[in-house]
């Protein structure tokens, strides 16, 4: 599986990443929406994990470009400051899950294999 | 057709009993229909017979029994005629009621589609507008409020016409065997955090027991996130009439809907449904909310998610006392 984390902040992109590896997942880490979409470009990914407040292009705003270029890939929302109305927007743009930081790993690394799942079934389905 | 929305009025109930609220449409075995069919013409027969062999007096008493047995008997079997007319009638009307819906929905995303395309174009002529405006170095604070108001309406129109679309898109649904607590947690997680700045309390009502299904979680996640949403808005309502002393208690529970059902509840004790909405609640559009506050397609996109896993929704409401919305989903998960 490759994972791909989209989060302005250097500290919990290097403990995730650290965490991800350890469980022999392959990680790659972008520092805003647009840096993720340009590493979209040229590989493909299973699942992202993505911050919803982010300088720039914001997590929404990114979520709705990678769904229209990279319709399989399965993104999961992280948020510090979860409102309702960007979670059921967020949903609605198709994300597969709106987490509330912090969250613990195993389950943040439950949901990812879940997503993942639901990836690979997307993709037979479409063969 | 399977997936049908119902309607009724009673108390809302937060807590549903396992196996209350019988699914509707379910075909009820017709108890002992070999009793009038079989058993009483028998009774009739043998009692003819034995009035033919037998004293008179017998025989008036036995053609008194017959005519009993026999009235009674066609009684019987009109009544359950009667009833399987009437179950028949709520079955077309929901079937008409589901078929509106999706005719509804046709219709939209084809204006969806032709507005969609004077959107695009407002908001680039807008853009270009500003940019030969800031070229001639003749920009203003005013000006340029108005051409992101512009920008930020067009956006508005474009949110409208993407649920739109989304709304009708026939998307096989991607299922995954999944926990109904579990797919829906987050979302209620999310809502609580919100809802308690609001002084609203949220109970989790998860069955311990609850079966694994086969579901398509993040449809499933927007569809139940959607009737939170509702839930809040109608407890603010709620908040706002009702002073100091209103705070309201949404009560989320996951429990057996049936012997091959499972449901989802979201209740809340707020204004409830008015009675002569509580058939348009489904409809696309149908909002009490003011403009820019509720497009009314909140519940239809739910109700079409629903139907596309095979499940069915119901809603129970008492205005005054509350709403409730269930999503019933089949165990298996298996769309007809
Ligand atoms: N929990 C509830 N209590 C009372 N009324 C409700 C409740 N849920 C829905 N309704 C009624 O049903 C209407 C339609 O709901 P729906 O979710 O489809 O649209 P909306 O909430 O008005 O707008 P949108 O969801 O598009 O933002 C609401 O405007 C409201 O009148
Ligand atoms: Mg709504």
């Amino acid at each position: 599986m490759k994972l791909l984390l989209i989060d302005d902040e250097r500290d919990f992109i290097e403990t995730m990443e650290k965490r991800f590896k350890f469980r022999k997942i392959d990680v790659t880490a972008a520092g805003s929406g647009a840096q993720a979409l340009e590493i979209l470009g040229r590989e493909e990914f299973d699942v992202a994990i993505l911050d919803v407040r982010m300088p720039g292009m914001d997590g929404l705003d990114t979520l709705k470009e990678i769904k229209k270029r990279h319709p399989l890939m399965e993104v999961i929302m992280l948020t510090g400051h979860g409102s309702v109305e960007s979670g059921a927007r967020g949903m609605s743009l198709g994300a597969y899950d709106y987490v509330l930081k912090p969250v613990d790993f195993s389950v943040l690394l439950d949901k990812v294999e879940m997503a993942y799942e639901r990836k690979l079934l997307n993709v037979a389905k479409n063969a | 057709m399977s997936g049908n929305s119902s309607t009724s009025r009673k108390t809302p109930d937060p807590v549903p009993a396992s196996g209350t609220s019988p699914p509707l449409g379910d075909k009820r075995a017709v108890p002992g229909l070999a009793l009038y069919t079989v058993l009483v013409p028998v009774l009739a027969g043998a009692a003819v017979l034995t009035a033919a062999a037998c004293a008179p007096a017998m025989g008036v008493f036995l053609a008194v029994l017959t005519l009993a047995l026999t009235a009674w008997s066609a009684r019987r079997l009109a009544g359950l005629a009667g009833r399987a007319e009437g179950e028949r009638c709520l079955l077309t009307a929901k079937l008409m009621q589901s078929q509106k819906l999706a005719a509804v929905g046709e219709l939209s995303s084809g204006i969806a589609h032709e507005i969609n395309n004077p959107l695009a174009i407002i908001s680039q002529e807008a853009e270009l507008c500003g940019a030969l405006v800031e070229a001639k170095g003749a920009m203003d604070p005013e000006l340029a409020d108005c051409l992101a108001e512009i920008a930020r309406q067009v956006a508005r129109g474009r949110d409208i016409t993407r649920r739109l679309l989304d709304f009708s898109r026939k998307m096989e649904p991607v299922t995954q065997l999944e926990s109904l607590d579990r797919a829906v947690e987050d979302m209620v997680v999310l809502v609580e955090k919100e809802a308690r700045l609001r002084n609203v309390n949220v109970i989790r009502r998860y069955d311990p027991d609850a079966p694994r299904l086969l579901i398509d979680v993040p449809l499933l996640r927007q569809a139940v996130i959607n009737l939170l949403t509702n839930a809040l808005d109608a407890l603010e309502e709620k908040d706002q009439a009702g002073g100091e002393e209103a705070h309201g208690t949404i009560v989320v529970s996951t429990w057996r809907s049936g012997p091959g059902e499972a449901a989802i509840t979201v209740a809340d004790d707020g204004p409830g449904v008015a009675r002569e909405n509580l058939a348009r609640v489904f409809h696309p559009f149908f909002t009490t909310k003011p403009p820019g506050k509720g497009t009314g397609l909140g519940l239809s996109i739910t109700h079409n998610i629903v139907e596309r896993m095979g499940g069915r929704m119901e809603v129970v409401s008492e205005p005054g006392q509350g709403a409730a919305f269930t999503i019933h989903l089949p165990l298996k998960g298996e769309t007809p």
